[in-house]
């Protein structure tokens, strides 16, 4: 189990270690409940690492045209109180590029939004949080991790 | 000049000054901002509607629309006198043999598994088509709406009905949200990598200070990149659609 990424930065929690794409159930990921009592500092960001050679891609749309149109890969958060019950989901918060990523490669790096949610749904009171990943089951492979870190 | 957010965030920079998103065509490309802090991680951007604002992305129209999308497995009441020796199903990233058989006997009625669109289904006999079920074609079919789900029923050449398959139809039209590309320079500034689609802007409206997205600027992906550890400029562009958005927005570069 990892606890610092090679980069030396210090990993707050792990959100999915070393999964396999495959053996998700449908075409997406949802993380466990994350405890998130630092979101409203504002540090918190959620990074995925390619764990060995990853293929990702996303939906993939046929058009009128009979041409295609691939959706790329995207992260959700679902924002839920102390009590758990459910507050809000952000779709499409950050988007992850189609394509092969190499061992230890970033995928993505991305801040947990907290002004907007307060800004637009007056939420103070989030305190965990869960993550979703949506892409393109059957054509992707390899294993993932995601870490929340501090920055 | 603004130097101060509302609720007191002091601004390093401004990105995005009064767009204009009805008259500015897209994308809308800042500046270059430099950016000596990029590889501390605490760099943001905020972008906060100056006045009321709507805002939307491209439109998409798919012919996903005829397809047959189930969570659970789809039951197929197969007649029986619609014999068939193999099913092969044609999903939108490829085709898939479906044919289930026990103890060498055909199971009828057929049960597909399946959690993907279906476009297409052919029936064989032997090598031979005995029935193609295209749903994105408009063939040996029609499609009778009721009560917010469609019966997509499969008719024969004289059009009477063979059977029904019950599935709600996706939408047609797929609105694909406004997204911001951020591109790196170095300090001569040549261009070192563009990150497309980082992240999007949910479609709607948003009334005068309201933010509208907030994103860090990503940097730890950039020492897999030649030059990664070289940045010193970034450029912000927001892809949306200007004939149907309106009013006017900020966008701010903080430290936080």
């Amino acid at each position: 189990m990892a606890y610092s990424l090679p980069d030396g930065t210090k990993i707050d929690q792990i959100i999915w270690d070393n999964q396999a794409l495959y053996s998700s159930s449908g075409d997406y990921r949802a993380s466990d409940y994350i405890p998130v009592p630092a979101l409203y500092s504002g540090r918190l960001k959620i990074l995925f690492l390619a764990n060995n050679d990853v293929i990702i891609r996303g939906q993939i749309l046929t058009l009128k045209d009979d041409s295609t149109y691939e959706i790329k890969p995207y992260i959700s958060i679902q924002y839920y109180n102390k009590n758990k019950s459910n507050l809000r989901t952000m779709g499409y918060v950050s988007n992850i590029a189609y394509g092969s990523y190499l061992k230890n490669n970033i995928m993505c790096e991305f801040n947990i939004p907290y002004r907007y949610i307060i800004n637009k749904w007056n939420y103070y009171d989030c305190y965990y949080i869960r993550i979703w990943l949506y892409y393109n089951k059957p054509a992707s492979s390899g294993n993932i991790s995601a870490y929340l870190i501090w920055e | 000049m603004d130097n101060i957010l509302r609720d007191g965030t002091q601004i390093d920079q401004t990105v995005f000054k009064e767009l204009d998103l009805r008259e500015t065509s897209s994308p809308a490309v800042s500046d270059y901002i430099v950016v000596p802090a990029l590889y501390t991680g605490n760099l943001h951007i905020e972008i906060v509607a100056k006045e009321e604002c709507e805002i939307h992305g491209e439109e998409i129209t798919s012919t996903v629309i005829w397809s047959i999308y189930t969570e659970e497995d789809l039951l197929l009441n197969i007649p029986d006198e619609l014999t068939y020796s193999k099913i092969i199903a044609q999903y939108p990233d490829g085709e898939e043999e479906i044919t289930q058989y026990e103890e060498g006997e055909l199971v009828i009625p057929q049960v597909i598994p399946t959690e993907k669109n279906i476009v297409k289904l052919t029936f064989y006999q032997d090598d031979e088509i005995v029935a193609i079920f295209n749903m994105d074609k408009g063939k040996g079919y029609q499609i009778i709406s009721e009560d917010g789900n469609y019966v997509i029923r499969i008719v024969d050449e004289e059009g009477n009905p063979v059977y029904d398959i019950w599935q709600e139809v996706d939408e047609d039209t797929i609105e694909l949200s406004p997204y911001i590309d951020i591109e790196y320079f170095d300090r001569e500034k040549n261009f070192v990598f563009k990150l497309e689609k980082y992240v999007n802007i949910p479609i709607g409206v948003y009334f005068a200070g309201t933010i509208m997205s907030e994103f860090s600027l990503p940097f730890k992906f950039l020492k897999d990149i030649e030059n990664g550890d070289k940045c010193y400029y970034v450029k912000i562009s927001l892809n949306y659609v200007n004939d149907t958005s309106s009013g006017k927005l900020n966008a701010y570069l903080i430290w936080r």
